[in-house]
């Protein structure tokens, strides 16, 4: 498990349109990462 | 529930960022939640996050800070409107420490490459050779609940949409065979 002190891992996924989003996007803002699911 | 979240908590200046980890991407459009929101829902058809990340259950939650350094992380049970989860976020948005009971059990790489094997043969409309390999990665990582759920709601959607049956998954487990 990761924690407070880790860096968090990178990621590019896309949004529900398609476009991709990546965490070092929002570098310079806060940001909550939220993993949920349909099922 | 996350966009009145989002709109109540706006003087945070935080980026609310939801990743949905589901290999069938359509579905996520169809939920409620996802209607009408001002921030990304991004599809994880994979699981590179449960790899990235090291989990194997959902809904889990990560503060991450302006220079990219985890500041709260919450595996499991994660509800932006309960506690603790809420409080808990809260708090760590207000700049204090907080270490949350977390649980997970970290995924095996193999399992996640077999079930992203899977995943593309979906795409491809290869139905009963996904379900095969994703049975196959479960039996190689019995505790991860994104691959067990994921071929229970492909095998079974009427029993997940529009509304989950708890009660056909307590016996389903038994009918595997799963013990904790």
């Amino acid at each position: 498990m990761l924690g407070s002190g880790d860096p968090a891992p990178e990621f590019a996924l896309p949004d529900q349109d398609g476009r991709t989003v990546s965490l070092s996007g929002f570098r310079g803002k806060k940001v909550i990462l939220f993993n949920f699911s349909s099922w | 529930m996350w966009q009145s979240w989002v709109e109540e908590h706006r003087n945070l200046e935080a980026q609310f960022v939801a990743i949905a980890l589901d290999a069938v991407p359509e579905r996520v459009g169809q939920l409620p939640e996802a209607q009408g929101v001002s921030f990304p829902i991004l599809i994880d058809k994979d699981n590179s996050l449960g790899e990235a990340y090291r989990f194997t259950a959902v809904p889990n939650a990560f503060l991450i800070d302006e220079e990219g350094i985890i500041r709260y992380a919450r595996y499991g049970g994660f509800s932006i409107a309960d506690d603790p989860g809420r409080s808990e976020l809260l708090a760590t948005l207000a700049g204090e420490e907080v270490h949350a009971a977390s649980r997970t059990s970290p995924p095996n790489p193999e399992a996640r490459r077999i079930f992203k094997e899977g995943q593309e043969a979906l795409e491809r409309g290869e139905h009963d050779a996904a379900l095969g390999l994703w049975r196959e990665a479960r039996e190689l990582d019995p505790d991860n609940w994104i691959i067990r759920k994921q071929i229970w709601s492909v095998e079974h959607p009427e029993l997940f949409y529009p509304a989950i049956d708890k009660d056909w998954q307590t016996e389903q487990l038994k009918r595997e065979g799963y013990v904790r």
